[in-house]
């Protein structure tokens, strides 16, 4: 026996089978509403002194222009032992709170004004501040109603990440950047001899910054630190010499800019750091490379005479050994956490 | 007046009869307990940050039944899900009838239910966590485990008088166990293991260890099917875990006097919340609190805060006019335990960065958030354009504290130095500080998703 009523304005028992007619309409308005989606279900179970779900049959229509639905009767499974238990009908239009023949969305009740016949459903807009996430639960139904309420679902997802997001974390940290060593220890004679194969004695000597135009130019682009050292070859020419400055700046790419200009024809990649540059000055034989760190605001610049560095890997080599000399600055996240500050953990 | 004996037996079918129709039904209450649960726990966006799920419970996932690797389990599977009622938005469909062109049916029903046909079903993370609440309940004889009775300890028990093959036969005749069962020794015989315990089995396929195998390959599975198929299982596991927790808000799977219970009331409360609430109508769960250490800490605990321990401290619902105020009471709290169960299993945060080195090398730094852990096993893997993963480096892990991040692991395979990969993703399996099993994960994406293969 049906928990619904046959019609409206009686109390005898309607049918599980069907059939099933009524209209949907603005609850505001009273207007029809058209192409709502009606999706219904008859659910089966196994006669015993248990009841055991079986399976459940699935039927759709979409309202008429006159917001009218109609629902033939059900063909009922012919399976011995199995019975017809359970008729749900749901009503979905985007826009409007969704309709459940069992369940009230208002208090989550039992509904009590379904019928089979002339049954009327009145269409909430859906309200503003709603939960889409808890009204697409309520809601249910099978792929029919998903598909149909997919706008809804995106609106639902969207609701969740916001109401779960975590925590912002606290201000980045920089810890200050540790202190270069004396230019001297970047560059060294050895360094040269390894990689050139040169056996040339070289004396070191500092080498004054050139490329910044002065105090206000270093203000300007934020100069942290630099460095600078000449390796001269004693009785050489200065194609047998090498150089090596570096800035530690706030606006890196500026310098990097001048760089490169002052360079003119350059080949441009990656062999160190973010940018590599690499020119050669056929008149002066010098062999020039420069390196953007652009994290770590470093730029580095190394001269190779042409008699000193036969080719343009090993001006490449000498700026990769100066550049693994150089402490580079870390950042320390730290994340607000509810209870306990995050486990660190050290690799075996 | 009935005698001892007549009780037994009355009370032994009752016994039987009570977890199948006298407990919270599953379908309904335990279904929509743990639809509220979802919701208020973090698990929306754990699935968006672990497994790149950007709408979260509302995300489709897709089980393909070729991917599970018992064909046995995976007819079972198919079979109970079959049953489910797409009404209450947790019946999967099948591949066929999302393949279907032609929905409207305005001359008669459909034949077919809609997750019949094909090898894959297809549903909401959210759906797939309910389905596995109603599943926990099939077949029947599963919920002899759903009792505990935390003054004692122990799960259900058999009346006095009444002999496991008495209570076998009963079973039978309630139609709980199938004559093979009975024949062969399987039938239920009237005693559970503890709820808590039922969580651990082994043999129990929706358990923690379930879990916990389904999420190692949610994240390290070959091919997305694979790892698709293992995240709905995750969500099965977690969902059917939650339906046994459920069961310790039901005043009468936590009381030692179940017999005098059963006679007196035969489950009415139960019947009444279903009929009140449904599924769609459950109240929304009590706000969270803090998370606790252990799984079992939701069920009892030493301080007396545990579900069973609080729902059994209730007085038993025995008139109908206290129906009401029992559910008020005890469904938010159920709801609440069931959503600190979520956020106990999907607890922590990982977070991935790729640092290049001044040589050029490369190293990926992981962070560990919002949890504790201790030693255990990191893996990397890496994510090609065709979704395939292949495992990069793998690390064991101590639990020290230091400066460190939580591991610096350097990534010179080759598909990662060419830029073929287009993920990586990070499984970091470990106990905690109080001994608890932790799984954590991690994605990242090494290039836009929409780049050309």
């Amino acid at each position: 026996m049906a928990p619904f009523p046959a019609r409206t304005d009686t109390v005898a028992p309607g049918d599980l089978r069907g059939p099933f007619d009524g209209v949907v309409q603005d609850q505001s308005s009273g207007n029809p509403i058209a192409t709502a989606l009606i999706y219904v279900t008859w659910a089966y179970e196994k006669l015993g002194p248990l009841p055991v779900p079986v399976t459940t049959i699935t039927a759709q229509v979409v309202t008429k222009s006159d917001g009218t639905y109609e629902i033939p009767v059900h063909d009922t499974l012919d399976q011995p032992g199995v019975v017809l238990r359970k008729f749900t009908l749901l009503c979905y239009k985007a826009g409007y709170l969704g309709y459940r023949s069992d369940r009230r969305w208002e208090d989550g009740a039992a509904r009590r004004d379904f019928a089979q016949h002339g049954n009327r459903i009145r269409l909430e807009r859906f309200p503003e501040g709603e939960s889409h996430a808890r009204h697409v639960t309520f809601l249910g139904g099978g792929e029919a109603v998903r598909r149909a309420a997919q706008a809804e679902v995106v609106q639902a997802a969207l609701e969740l990440s916001e109401a779960q997001r975590p925590p912002p974390p606290l201000k980045k940290v920089e810890a200050p950047p540790p202190s270069w060593p004396p230019a001297e220890t970047l560059l060294t004679e050895a360094d040269v001899r390894d990689v050139t194969g040169s056996k040339l004695g070289l004396v070191g000597e500092p080498l004054p910054d050139t490329v910044m135009g002065g105090a206000n130019d270093k203000e300007a682009r934020g100069l942290v630190e630099y460095r600078g050292v000449h390796l001269r070859a004693q009785g050489k020419g200065e194609s047998f010499d090498a150089g090596l400055r570096l800035w530690r700046l706030g606006s890196a790419d500026s310098v990097l800019a001048d760089l490169r200009q002052a360079l003119g024809k350059v080949q441009e990649g990656h062999e160190v750091g973010d940018v590599t540059l690499k020119a050669f000055d056929s008149k002066r034989r010098l062999y020039g490379v420069v390196a953007l760190l652009r994290k770590a605001g470093v730029v580095a610049q190394l001269s190779c005479g042409a008699s000193l560095c036969k080719r343009d890997e090993m001006a490449v080599q000498l700026l990769q050994r100066a550049l693994q000399r150089l402490p580079m600055p870390s950042t320390n996240d730290e994340r607000a956490v509810d209870s306990q500050p995050p486990l660190k953990l050290r690799i075996q | 007046m009935r005698t001892r004996a007549s009780l037994a037996l009355l009370g032994g079918v009752l016994l039987l009869k009570v977890s199948a129709a006298m407990a919270y039904e599953a379908h309904t209450t335990l279904a929509g307990l743990t639809e509220r649960a979802a919701l208020g726990s973090q698990l929306h966006r754990r699935l968006v940050e672990r497994f790149h799920c950007s709408l979260g419970l509302f995300e489709p996932l897709q089980l393909h039944f070729p991917q599970i690797s018992d064909p046995v389990l995976a007819r079972g599977l198919r079979a109970r899900l079959l049953t489910l009622d797409p009404a209450e938005g947790y019946a999967p469909a099948g591949e066929a009838w999302l393949k279907a062109s032609t929905r409207t049916t305005p001359r008669g029903s459909a034949r077919a239910p809609e997750g019949a046909g094909g090898e894959f079903m297809r549903q909401s993370a959210l759906g797939w966590l309910a389905a596995g609440s109603v599943l926990e309940e099939m077949p029947i004889a599963r919920s002899v485990h759903h009792f505990f009775y935390p003054a004692t300890g122990t799960g259900l028990q058999r009346p006095p008088g009444q002999t496991s093959t008495n209570a076998s036969v009963h079973a039978f005749r309630a139609g709980i166990a199938s004559a093979r069962e009975l024949l062969t020794g399987a039938a239920v015989d009237g005693t559970g293991m503890p709820a808590p315990q039922w969580l651990l089995d082994p043999h129990n396929e929706l358990g923690l260890a379930s879990f916990q195998r389904a999420y190692r390959e949610a994240v390290l599975g070959e091919t997305p099917a694979a790892r698709q198929t293992a995240l709905v299982q995750v969500l099965l596991s977690t969902g059917a875990m939650l339906a046994v927790l459920e069961q310790m808000g039901d005043p009468i799977h936590v009381r030692g006097d179940l017999e005098r219970s059963l006679i007196q009331e035969g489950g009415l409360y139960q019947r009444w919340v279903s009929q009140r609430y449904g599924r769609a109508g459950v109240p929304a769960p009590a706000s969270a609190g803090g998370m606790v250490r252990h799984l079992s800490d939701l069920f009892h605990d030493t301080a007396g805060n545990g579900l069973a321990q609080l729902t059994a401290q209730r007085a038993y619902p025995a008139q109908e006019g206290m129906y009401a105020a029992s559910a008020a009471a005890l469904l938010p709290l159920t709801g609440q335990y069931a959503a600190k169960a979520v956020d106990l299993l999907f607890r922590g945060m990982l977070t991935l960065r790729v640092q290049t080195a001044t040589d050029g090398s490369q190293r990926l730094m992981v962070t560990m958030a919002e949890t504790t852990a201790g030693p255990g096993t990191i893996v990397v893997v890496g994510e090609d354009r065709q979704g395939r993963r292949q495992k990069l480096a793998e690390a064991q892990v101590t639990g020290e504290a230091t400066d460190e991040p939580l591991a610096q692991l350097p990534l010179d395979r080759t598909a990662f130095s060419r830029g073929e990969l287009r993920r990586l993703a990070v499984l970091y399996t470990c106990t905690d500080k109080n001994g608890e099993p932790l799984l954590l994960s991690a994605e990242m994406a090494l290039q836009k998703e929409s780049d050309p293969d």
